[in-house]
């Protein structure tokens, strides 16, 4: 479902990106990932919480948006293939960036959790996004350390601390900046629970 | 805070007469309100608004005042008391603050006293001024000029308008007191420009010691804030410093106790100490989008999701911030494209994450792959 609602988004840029209602000529393109066969699940429904970013694909094309005929984008937007048009969903989806290994559990993790991940080399500092699902973000930080308490301390907060609470399950994200802020690694996004 | 006001005739000593002394003032007021303990339930998209508690709070006003001649000394303290019960307030405050400020010839220090009462609502508080006093000693070549200005009969009311509430901690600005201020100030001959004006107060402990201590960080916290709106709306933006604040910001909501059954807001919302001053960097960076950079506005955005004024519990304000930020990121996704920027593009795919734009952040995604 996530690959044909990523379709669905990619015909529509496609679309505007043209300029042109249907037939025309475009200089817009859409650059796509090629979905190989033992990598499905890293885009699909099965694993989007909790896939390494060392499952998504290797290889990458790129289209010209002319070739995509509305009879073509039609069928896509339906039924998605292994080796279809899709777009990438997460920072995580994109082969120039490296990958983030959260490591804080995905359950368990009580009211104000530790957030964890492996450091990432040449890192000067993260940003955290935690999500409800399907929601605008709940809470973020940004900071220097591989580490967080969920409201933002180095430190453990004492029990019945004010601030922010994983009070539901949400989607912890992760992403790496270098000294200039240039996002260099991304983590996929993982289901936490209190 | 409304009022006569008279100058003494001793500021007119001064040999600079007629010279207009800019002085930055700095008025830091502690304030503490007592209040007994009923709750009213209110949701997220409800008014913020004081929940029945003791509450204390600290002010912070930064600021110019011209006076003609001389310049002013002078000591700074402050206290706040109310009481809310049932949703309503009462009670009394009273504070002193306390500005410095210099120019090439001329040095000042201004105290301004104002006692009153605590009315309105505990989503509209007002402040009803008594009586009070601004007093204060001016320099200016060497000569001392005595200021002593009584502030006679009604003082006029002050909204205290709230901008964050959660059940620990409240945020807001007092313009409207300001502005009767400098009616005041007008009147005299002179001028008081406020650019800032902001208030925190935090649901009081058992102990007035700690309460004490947290209202002082509570003050510096939004006075650095404060500085870094200024520095905003001056072209600025210091990425460093407001990661600095919202961190010092997450330890002080770490020293405070929750109180989970104040019957403000949905779960899990929170505010925090600097929301307002967080608020104020987004608005101040949205009113001059031009002069920021992609990843400068995503750092604005995690600072507003970490602050609770843009989050999934921040209702109709943050809702609001999350359209003209997400019409911003547009703007500069186009930019980005034009210049084949993919580190913008990163930048706004997880801004547009974050504020759960799908479609923007998926055309980021898709755009930085290309390049």
């Amino acid at each position: 479902m996530r690959i044909a609602m990523s379709i669905v988004v990619a015909v529509l840029l496609v679309s505007c990106g043209s300029g042109d209602d249907t037939t025309g000529p475009t200089t817009g393109t859409v650059t796509d990932t090629t979905v190989g066969s033992d990598a499905p699940e890293a885009n699909g429904d099965a694993t989007p919480d909790t896939a390494a970013l060392d499952t998504m694909p290797a290889t990458t094309t790129t289209t010209e948006a002319a070739a995509v005929a509305p009879s073509t984008v039609e069928s896509t937007t339906v039924e998605p293939t292994t080796t279809g048009v899709t777009e990438p969903e997460e920072l995580a989806d994109l082969d120039s960036l490296a990958t983030i290994t959260i490591l804080t559990p995905a359950d368990g993790n009580g009211a104000r959790p530790r957030l964890e991940w492996e450091p990432v080399s040449g890192a000067a500092g993260y940003v955290v996004t935690v999500s409800p699902p399907d929601d605008v973000a709940y809470w973020a930080w940004s900071g220097a350390e591989p580490m967080v308490w969920f409201g933002g301390t180095q430190d453990q907060p004492p029990d019945g601390a004010a601030g922010p609470s994983l009070f539901e399950p949400m989607e912890l994200r992760v992403v790496a900046v270098d000294d200039a802020d240039r996002i260099i690694a991304a983590s996929r996004p993982l289901t936490i629970s209190p | 805070m409304r009022g006569v006001a008279h100058w003494s005739a001793s500021h007119h000593r001064d040999r600079a007469r007629g010279h207009i002394v800019r002085l930055l003032l700095t008025l830091c007021l502690v304030g503490t309100v007592a209040a007994s303990a009923s709750t009213v339930r209110a949701g997220t998209d409800e008014p913020p608004r004081f929940a029945d508690g003791s509450w204390k709070g600290t002010m912070v006003w930064v600021g110019s005042v011209a006076l003609p001649s001389a310049a002013a000394s002078g000591g700074s303290d402050g206290q706040f008391d109310a009481t809310f019960a049932g949703g309503l307030p009462s009670g009394s405050f009273s504070f002193t603050g306390t500005g410095q400020g210099s120019s090439s010839s001329v040095t000042a220090t201004l105290s301004i006293t104002v006692h009153g009462s605590i009315e309105g609502t505990a989503e509209a508080p007002l402040l009803v001024g008594s009586s009070g006093s601004m007093s204060g000693t001016a320099y200016s070549s060497g000569i001392e000029v005595p200021i002593d200005v009584p502030l006679a009969g009604s003082l006029g009311s002050a909204p205290l308008t709230i901008v964050h509430a959660d059940c620990d901690m409240v945020t807001g600005n007092f313009s409207a007191q300001i502005d009767t201020l400098a009616e005041q100030v007008g009147s005299m001959g002179g001028s008081l420009d406020i650019s800032e004006a902001k208030w925190f107060a935090k649901r009081s402990g058992t102990d007035g010691a700690t309460d004490a201590d947290q209202l002082q960080v509570a003050n510096q916290l939004v006075t650095d804030g404060m500085a870094i709106v200024a520095s905003i709306e001056l072209g600025t933006f210091d990425a460093a410093a407001l990661q600095d604040l919202l961190h010092r910001s997450a330890n002080f909501a770490a020293s405070i106790e929750h109180n989970a059954d104040c019957g403000i807001g949905d779960e899990g919302h929170f505010s925090s100490v600097v929301a307002g001053v967080v608020t104020d960097v987004l608005n101040a960076m949205l009113d001059r989008a031009d002069s920021f950079t992609a990843a400068q506005f995503q750092s604005a955005t995690v600072a507003g999701l970490a602050a609770g004024v843009l989050g999934s519990g921040s209702g109709e304000s943050g809702a609001q911030l999350r359209t003209k930020l997400l019409d911003v990121f547009l703007v500069k996704l186009t930019q980005a494209i034009a210049d084949g920027d993919q580190d913008a593009m990163f930048a706004i795919a997880v801004a547009a994450g974050a504020l759960h734009d799908t479609e923007l952040a998926a055309q980021a995604l898709a755009e930085a792959e290309k390049v």
